[in-house]
């Protein structure tokens, strides 16, 4: 039976697929224009497709099941390279395909007249494909395949200047960091297969109550480990930063829009799990408190553009897991999408700065920019506000929700932690922005010259995205607890037994966080604004607090101390072990062999030959005698002969008689 | 050709190498020609075999038989089932890239390309061997090229060359030279190599000859061995003997796969041999030992196996651990791929201790994969080698300007050597480690974390090899370019990848070969009530057939 939504779901990850095998294939062989074009074309026909698909489960609220290929099939082991899709996945699916193309087509003046301008753009197609696969697969292997792609070409595309040790170190770090959160992932899907003898969501999730709680929080534990990794959450959230050695579109795709929050749609799409485990969910929240508290105060001192909005994403996803942890999962989500709105536009935007300043991205060297590139400074401005958490703009809808769920449900700590985290948030933002745009500029002369607002080309998806920062939530998520998102998502992410909170509560907390990020701003106008000296004489007063921000609590460097130093001493002690020890074994076995030759070599010297010689020397002495024997002349032969003869006769006798 | 596939596969690298015989060193084409053609004639052949193997009959196939002497009961009997067959194509793939990679050998190419395809042959005669005889001869036959492989075209380790002269003759000289683990020379690695194997060889010999002497089947038959051979519950040396025996094969032919800590050989003779020769050697001559293991310690003693094997789930674990700590430490590129090949063995190794159908088919897949993924490393740490003249990770360094090629292969090498989905290693890791759960829980957590730590060492070298700023004395050195260069590469990486992606067959060629092996192991008769010698017991077969177990695979419902 011919189904146009089966078929267009089927052909979302073709398009890209196709860009990759034509432009990694032959890339070198035709124009960087057409290489892009195919590029973003690629996703764009991805998007129109989703929207098709989208149109259909929003009007028949039905999810699909799609079987593209059957991969391994046999008795005890079925895995189909399968898709799903239903509300959850379409959420994800627009805002991959959606922000997706706007990066790439930002990319196209971002990345113009760089060297290896179409592998860029491979790698990023590629990373389209990995990300589809990761959020329409309708099993775990399809989501394990998804999240490893999608893996690799994070570590591509943060490694993409390959020759800066920088970038190579980071790139390395990010799989390696990533690794272990997989290996915890894999662990997980183990445990379901062996569990519930499939590996498909929707019999997995049909079977789930008769897990054991013991069994489910294993599961669930071993399922965040891939989530903390993959969406770099304490402890696993070091290689985060790192990773914005990579261009600033894959900072913005990849770091902050879609990879990163893979791990939320997996903790959402197992939510059923999570629900049977109250110390899973526990923990889950635990970490995403603490995340969203640490990384913020860390990007209070960060003098890296880049570097804040890498923290600040780790805060925001904090949040996200936050949501996830008190069983606000739609309002998760609901974070998930303004998040890709506004950090994209953030990330866009600070590249857009780089950009104009010809590669510089440290905020100590900016200042003044706002009239210099006016659009930027305010898209760039919008996305702060968004951030911040400050009405009617995407940010504050969506945190808010997140924030009133962990109030109205009485985790009062987490509520506390959330709020102390907006503030930061807040602050550091508004720092970022008043340090780069406004007050005198610190740039070197040339720089100076050279600064010029971005083509139109990047300049257009900035534009879109601020849109989507400034209405998405009030299309999204309005009224609060009520909206859009959350009918749609009811089927999949609904849990029961939620306390409801009073319209009254409701605006008291929304009026609560307006305060808190207005707060955030003051601050940041006094120290950065009205009076910069107080900043200054701040961090020399509390040095001590201000190196170890600044030195990013010296996580790194434990680290380093704890897991790297000690894997290369066992390295060297186990190298040490195998040349001495087993080695040695082998060698003394060997040595043996050498002594035992030796040995025999000094029997045969001087036992064996020396018999021998004995032997020899007695012949040659009787031969020396009985030289004169052989005379030569027949007679005494025969005389002999009979003298012999006489004595063997005499033996004879001899033995006869005995 | 039809019936005769194996014979192909297995006489042509021999007819090959006599060929070369009569031609001159001088004619370098025309010797590559015949090395190239006659690998050509055994990977199309064993392609035909693995596509016309029919994995629903499933059994011995295409067998082939010549009595050799009767009155010792000893035939060249040929004939591969599901396990042997794609270990066959592997090493005929390997052969065929390994040819291409040595395409540049500049001294004495002839006599190169001779042992090199000896030692194909006889490795590939191992994996189609029914007669434990010939199985022996073949195995025998595959280590001794390695000595003149390694040491006439081999090189030396670093530490070796940065001696003086005077200090490397006296080394040389000294009576205690093999022994001497600091010299790093070729010559010692040749010499340790061989003697270690050949040492191990012989224990499984006596294991092999143990088995003859006890059935009083005056045979070498390994089919009718497994049906009739009687050797439970003899009682020798406070022991039994068919555990003796067990011991004997199993560390036998475990030293080459290498199980920890029977290792010692591996990396320095890794890093002494050329490219071609640690291509062959990593990727199929270890699994020799595996197959030698399944091949006549599981299918003439499976009670003894099942008895035995949970040893092997402890070894395997320092295996897996161990190889990868060291290979992170290691500073020579092919000692790292040398430690990591003992590491992933033991992932092999966990597959057979399980005793569970998809864990064993996984350690079959995982042999082929691996075959390729380590064949990928091998050859382009040559190729780096012959560049650079250097193995030495630290001195290196940018190199993926010079050659975009072969870092992109060498992405992709590590990819697979992870087990990154969309390889055929990814398969097979999985499968395992599926397998495994139920029987060994913690070593499967150890297999997992391994794979952390593989990916650790691989991607710390291929920054050290590829990433960050170049020595300008490494300028002149270039990218694979040309067709013949490129060709090995492309092989083993569209094999990897389309097996990868299109599993199936191999999947259900591999099925047919272990489900009926592990349904003899696991179903047939707990230790306890093994027949005694003197009754005689009904065949396998019969035992199977009493209790409902069925031989064949179960076909796939699609």
């Amino acid at each position: 039976m011919f189904d146009l939504t089966d078929l267009l779901i089927k052909l979302i990850p073709v398009f890209p697929l196709l860009a990759v095998i034509s432009n990694g294939l032959f890339g070198s062989r035709y124009s960087h224009e057409i290489a892009h074009r195919l590029a973003w074309g690629s996703v764009a026909l991805s998007f129109l497709c989703v929207i098709g698909v989208f149109a259909d489960v929003l009007s028949s609220r039905v999810s699909h099941e799609v079987i593209a290929y059957q991969w391994i099939f046999g008795g005890d082991l079925t895995i189909n390279l399968a898709y799903l899709v239903d509300p959850l996945t379409c959420v994800w699916l627009l805002v991959v395909t959606g922000v997706g193309f706007l990066i790439h087509v930002y990319s196209v003046g971002y990345m113009h007249g760089e060297d290896g301008f179409t592998r860029f753009f491979t790698y990023m197609n590629l990373f389209m494909v990995s990300m589809l696969l990761l959020v329409m697969g309708n099993n775990y292997v399809v989501l394990f395949i998804g999240w490893e792609g999608v893996g690799l070409c994070s570590y591509l595309l943060i490694g993409y200047y390959y020759d800066k040790v920088s970038a190579a170190k980071a790139a390395s770090k990010a799989f390696v960091v990533n690794r272990i959160g997989d290996a915890g992932f894999l662990l997980a899907i183990f445990l379901v297969f062996i569990n519930f003898k499939t590996l498909d969501y929707t019999k997995v999730m049909a079977q789930v109550s008769q897990l054991s709680p013991e069994m489910a929080t294993a599961i669930a534990l071993c399922l965040l480990i891939g989530a903390v990794g993959k969406s770099a959450q304490l402890p696993l959230y070091t290689w985060l930063p790192d990773a914005m050695e990579g261009p600033t579109p894959v900072s913005a795709l990849i770091h902050a829009a879609t990879m990163v929050t893979a791990g939320v749609y997996m903790i959402v799409r197992n939510h059923a799990i999570f629900d049977m485990s109250p110390i899973a969910m526990e923990i889950v929240a635990v970490v995403g408190g603490c995340t969203a508290l640490f990384a913020a105060t860390i990007g209070l001192v960060q003098t890296d553009i880049k570097r804040v909005l890498a923290y600040s994403t780790v805060s925001q996803l904090g949040y996200m897991f936050l949501g996830c942890g008190i069983g606000a999962y739609t309002a998760a989500v609901f974070h998930v999408m303004t998040h890709a709105f506004f950090k994209a536009l953030l990330f866009l935007s600070a590249g857009s700065v780089i950009h104009a300043l010809s590669g510089e991205q440290d905020i100590r060297k900016m200042g003044g920019l706002s009239k210099k590139i006016p659009w930027t400074y305010r898209l760039f401005l919008i996305g702060t506000i968004a951030i911040a958490g400050l009405p009617p703009l995407a940010g504050f809808w969506s945190k808010d929700e997140i924030m009133g769920h962990a109030f109205v449900n009485h985790h009062y700590l987490y509520y506390t932690m959330a709020a102390v985290g907006a503030f930061l948030t807040s602050f550091y933002m508004f720092r970022l922005t008043y340090l780069t745009f406004y007050g005198p500029s610190r740039m070197d002369h040339h720089t100076e010259e050279h600064v010029h607002e971005s083509p139109m080309v990047m300049v257009g998806p900035l534009m879109a995205l601020g849109v989507l920062s400034v209405l998405g939530g009030l299309i999204l998520g309005f009224p609060p607890d009520h909206g859009w998102l959350h009918g749609f998502l009811a089927p999949v992410a609904a849990v029961a037994g939620e306390h409801e909170a009073s319209a009254g509560l409701i605006l008291l907390l929304m009026g609560a966080a307006t305060g808190i990020a207005l707060l955030g701003w003051g601050l940041a106008h006094f120290l950065y604004s009205a009076s910069p000296a107080t900043a200054e004489s701040w961090s020399t007063k509390f040095a001590g607090a201000y190196n170890t921000l600044l030195n990013k609590y010296y996580v790194d460097e434990l680290y380093d101390f704890l897991f790297v130093e000690p894997t290369k001493r066992l390295g060297e002690l186990l190298d040490w072990f195998d040349r001495t020890i087993i080695d040695g074994l082998v060698r003394g076995v060997a040595l043996m062999a050498d002594w035992g030759s030796a040995g025999s070599t000094w029997i045969e010297k001087y036992v064996v030959y020396a018999g021998l010689n004995v032997i020899g020397l007695g012949n040659h002495m009787a031969a020396r005698q009985g030289r004169r024997l052989q005379s030569g002349m027949v007679h005494h032969y025969a005389a002999l002969i009979i003298a012999g003869l006489f004595l063997l006769a005499l033996v004879v006798q001899l033995i006869i008689q005995l | 050709m039809g019936d005769y596939a194996l014979l192909y596969i297995l006489f042509a690298p021999f007819v090959g190498a006599l060929a070369l015989i009569f031609v001159s060193n001088r004619q370098a084409m025309l010797v590559r020609g015949i090395a190239a053609g006659s690998a050509f004639v055994s990977l199309i052949a064993s392609i035909y075999l693995f596509y016309a193997y029919d994995p629903v009959r499933g059994g011995f196939q295409f067998v082939q038989k010549f009595e050799w002497s009767r009155q010792l009961g000893i035939s060249l009997y040929l004939g591969v089932d599901g396990i042997g067959t794609p270990l066959v194509l592997a090493s005929s793939i390997l052969l065929f890239a390994g040819i291409f990679v040595s395409w540049h050998v500049k001294d004495r190419m002839k006599e190169f390309y001779i042992w090199i395809l000896i030692l194909a042959a006889a490795t590939i005669g191992v994996f189609m061997s029914l007669d434990l005889f010939f199985l022996y001869f073949f195995y025998e036959m595959s280590v001794i090229p390695m000595y003149l492989l390694l040491g006439m075209w081999g090189s030396h380790t670093k530490k070796y060359l940065e001696m003086t002269d005077a200090e490397g003759l006296k080394q040389r000289d000294s009576v205690g030279f093999i022994f001497n683990f600091g010299s790093n020379s070729k010559e010692y690695a040749a010499m340790k190599l061989v003697l270690f194997l050949s040492a191990f060889a012989v224990a499984a010999l006596m294991g092999i000859l143990l088995i003859y002497k006890y059935s009083g089947l005056n045979t070498f038959d390994i089919l009718v061995l497994r049906e009739q051979a009687h050797l439970m519950n003899i009682p020798v040396l406070g022991t039994t003997l068919d555990k003796i025996i067990w011991v004997l094969i199993f560390f036998g032919f475990a030293s080459i796969a290498p199980l920890w800590p029977l290792h010692s050989w591996s990396p320095v003779g890794h890093a002494a041999a050329p490219a071609a020769t640690s291509m062959l050697h990593a990727g199929v001559l270890m699994k020799l030992g595996h197959f030698s293991i399944i091949r006549v310690a599981f299918e003439i003693l499976p009670e003894t196996t099942h008895e035995m094997m949970p040893m092997a789930a402890v070894l395997c674990m320092f295996s897996i651990i161990y190889g990868g700590f060291v290979a992170f430490y290691a500073k020579d590129t092919k000692y790292v791929i040398g430690y990591s090949s003992s590491s992933h063995m033991g992932y092999v190794f966990l597959g057979m201790a399980a005793l569970d159908y998809i864990s064993l088919s996984g350690a079959v897949i995982y042999m082929f994969a691996h075959a390729m993924a380590t064949g990928m490393l091998f050859a382009m740490a040559g190729w780096v080698y012959d560049q650079t003249h250097t193995r030495d990770i630290p001195s290196l360094g940018g190199l993926s300007n010079k050659m975009p090629f072969i870092s992109g292969c060498f992405v992709v090498g590590c990819m697979a050597s992870i087990g990154m989905p969309g390889t055929v290693n990814f398969i097979a890791e999985v499968m395992i480690i599926v397998g495994s759960w139920n029987k060994y829980p913690f070593q499967v957590v150890v297999a997992v974390l391994g794979i952390v730590l593989t990916l650790a060492y691989l991607f710390k070298m291929m920054r050290g090899l590829f990433y960050g700023p170049m020595d300008q004395k490494y300028s002149h050195s270039h990218d694979a370019v040309s067709a013949v260069d490129r060709l090995p590469l492309l092989i083993m990486i569209s094999v990897s990848v389309g097996f990868g992606l299109f599993p199936m067959h191999l999947y259900n060629v591999v099925r047919s070969g272990v489900d009926p092996l592990i349904a003899r192991i696991t179903h047939v008769v707990p230790v306890a009530s093994a027949p005694a010698i003197d009754s005689p017991s009904p065949s396998v077969q019969e035992q199977l057939a009493a209790r409902g177990v069925q031989l064949q695979p179960e076909r796939m419902t699609e």
